[in-house]
């Protein structure tokens, strides 16, 4: 039997008391899973995610996390202490979690010899690339471990031997046990890493479910996801005509 | 669309941009209680030393009209009203963007030009009263703080190309040994009142300065660089009016690639626990914040010569007490803003080690303020009695 480790009943959000921006998302998030998060750009994809982290003001429903707090998000703009290095980040997550001192340094070189920023440890993130930062998030979501990944844009930013590591990294944290929650508009990765789709079209639930599924709505027994998501999305945008 | 209204429409955009900053800290109760207030003590303190020059004046030597102007010059851009934007669609239109630049030059050197004239009209007491100068001669400072201001306006845009940190410094130094000394040749002259040559000089200076920028801005692949002076002189306007607000949101730019303090990412706590590593990561975020290092230490020193300077003890004790709470709620104000909304510590700001680590941080800064406060005003006001007893 599956186990959720993240439940989604979204019955409405939005950022003011009378404006709805999402509507009837409800989805949950099995324990070593990859969902993936699909919409064309200001589908609410990114309304969804604030509303799981609860910074969404206005919204009806309910987010249960099976582990309170045991989550890590990645924001498709990195956010981070101007005035700290990457290695004070590091060590203040593996102060607060409670790791032991001797796991979290470990953990923490291997990541940054992976990732190519040892040498950049105690630099400043302001003072890094774009795609340089987007790896010291994804290092500070890996070093904690947590049981749920909320990911926004994984794929922006990031180099391809960068984008390799990350993608073996998702596969090693989901063997774990571990369910990642996706928003991306890279479909071809998207079709290849994860086990199931949310479809997102202006502020609903378009379609849901494994590829075959979604194949099997889209009436394209053998289209990619890509031609999926454009004979979904065109279908549902004709359906309002 | 020409340059000309192009311009305008962004200076109105820029101003309504600092009205709004200004706006944001100056209220109506600030603008009631303090604001106007001061504006008319200051007009009656103004209007008194038309009548009679203050005591302190008398130790005021005449350089100093020069060393201050010579300060002055170093500070301050020119604002070319360039948007980031332009990048795609102005740079197409070159003429267009050339033009939107040589207005904001015109418009930054007139208004360093009222600067410099509204800084001479409040000296201007000091300078025909209490020193007996003479139109021509205050003339004279006027158009040293004018001609300096122009030429460092133009070797500050070279300085800033140069990419190699030494290298730069190096040429900083020499720029500033350079203009100091023209400095002090513009103050031979006007000593020994040779205002008819000081003038010229002045003049020559202007518009060889002057010129040489003009010819700057015509050059296409300066984009860049103008478009970050620009940038800059916003937010510092921006930074300097929030320095008076204790809620506001400051903006810090860090442009170091590496830490001052702790270059290796040292700890300060030796034991590692989740409360110490709250505190450690507030300690540090404090001590590399500019902005809240510097608001942290006027709010110090000026509590410091307030205690030193208000003659009654219970005034003392009274501004001593008002400091401690005031710098108990600012901690709190920068703590909660460290951490509550920040989305990599926010999800842990709900737990017992974020509030036990937020109370004894606040308490020792608190505890560190009064000690350093009794120190400062205290240790300045018994000195001070000490050496100036009335």
């Amino acid at each position: 039997m599956p186990v959720s480790l993240l439940t989604v009943d979204i019955q409405w959000a939005g950022y003011e008391a009378d404006k709805k921006i999402i509507e009837n998302i409800h989805f949950s998030l099995e324990k070593g899973e990859i969902i993936g998060l699909l919409g064309p750009n200001g589908a609410g994809k990114s309304t969804i995610i604030k509303t799981i982290l609860g910074m969404v003001e206005h919204k009806e429903g309910r987010i249960v996390f099976t582990n309170e707090n045991d989550y890590a998000y990645i924001p498709e703009q990195p956010v981070f202490y101007d005035e700290l290095t990457l290695w004070e980040h590091v060590q203040f997550l593996g102060t607060v979690e409670n790791l032991p001192e001797e796991e979290y340094r470990t953990r923490a070189e291997r990541l940054l010899e992976d990732f190519r920023l040892k040498k950049a440890a105690h630099r400043f993130l302001g003072s890094f690339s774009k795609g340089m930062q987007q790896k010291a998030m994804l290092i500070f979501a890996l070093l904690i471990k947590p049981s749920v990944y909320i990911i926004d844009e994984p794929f922006v930013g990031l180099d391809p031997s960068a984008m390799k590591l990350f993608l073996s990294s998702l596969d090693k944290v989901k063997g774990e046990g571990a369910g990642i929650l996706m928003s991306t508009h890279v479909l071809d990765t998207a079709e290849k890493v994860c086990d199931r789709f949310l479809l997102i079209h202006e502020g609903r639930l378009a379609a849901a479910g494994t590829l075959g599924e979604i194949r099997r709505l889209s009436r394209l027994p053998d289209g990619s996801l890509f031609d999926c998501f454009h004979a979904l999305t065109e279908e549902s945008s004709y359906d309002r005509f | 669309m020409t340059g000309f209204s192009l311009f305008i429409g962004r200076l109105k955009m820029n101003w309504k941009f600092q009205w709004r900053i200004f706006r944001m800290i100056a209220d109506w109760t600030v603008m009631i209680y303090i604001i106007i207030p001061a504006a008319v003590i200051f007009f009656v303190i103004y209007r008194s030393w038309w009548l009679e020059a203050p005591e302190w004046a008398d130790a005021l030597p005449l350089s100093l009209f020069f060393i201050l102007g010579y300060i002055w010059s170093w500070m301050g851009n020119v604002r070319f009203f360039s948007e980031d934007g332009d990048r795609l669609f102005l740079i197409r239109k070159k003429q267009l963007m050339h033009s939107v630049y040589r207005w904001g030059f015109v418009y930054s050197a007139m208004f360093h030009a009222c600067l410099a004239g509204l800084f001479l009209l409040l000296l201007l007491p000091f300078l025909l009263v209490h020193f007996q100068l003479s139109g021509q001669a205050s003339a004279g400072i006027f158009l040293f703080w004018l001609a300096m201001k122009y030429l460092l306006l133009y070797l500050k845009f070279h300085l800033r190309r140069i990419t190699r940190k030494i290298r730069r410094f190096f040429a900083g130094f020499l720029v500033f040994c350079t203009t100091a000394a023209v400095s002090i040749l513009f103050y031979v002259l006007w000593a020994n009142d040779e205002l008819a040559f000081l003038y010229g000089f002045s003049a020559a200076i202007i518009v060889f300065s002057v010129g040489l920028y003009t010819r700057l801005l015509d050059k296409t692949f300066l984009f860049e660089h103008f478009r970050a002076i620009d940038r800059e002189q916003k937010l510092r306007a921006v930074g300097f009016i929030y320095q008076f607000s204790l809620q506001t949101e400051k903006i810090s730019v860090i442009k170091r690639t590496r830490p001052w303090l702790f270059p290796r990412s040292g700890a300060i706590f030796r034991k590692r626990t989740p409360v110490n590593g709250f505190k450690e990561l507030f300690l540090k975020l404090f001590l590399r914040n500019k902005l809240y290092l510097s608001s942290y230490m006027r709010m110090l020193f000026f509590t410091a010569a307030a205690i030193i300077i208000v003659p009654p003890l219970w005034a003392k004790i009274l501004i001593f007490v008002v400091f401690i709470f005031m710098a108990a709620g600012w901690f709190e104000s920068v703590w909660d803003k460290t951490f509550l909304k920040h989305p990599v510590a926010g999800k842990y700001c709900k737990g017992n080690d974020y509030f036990i680590a937020r109370r004894q941080m606040i308490n020792r800064m608190v505890l560190f303020s009064a000690a350093s406060m009794l120190m400062l005003g205290g240790g300045g006001w018994l000195l001070l009695d000490l050496f100036i007893p009335f």
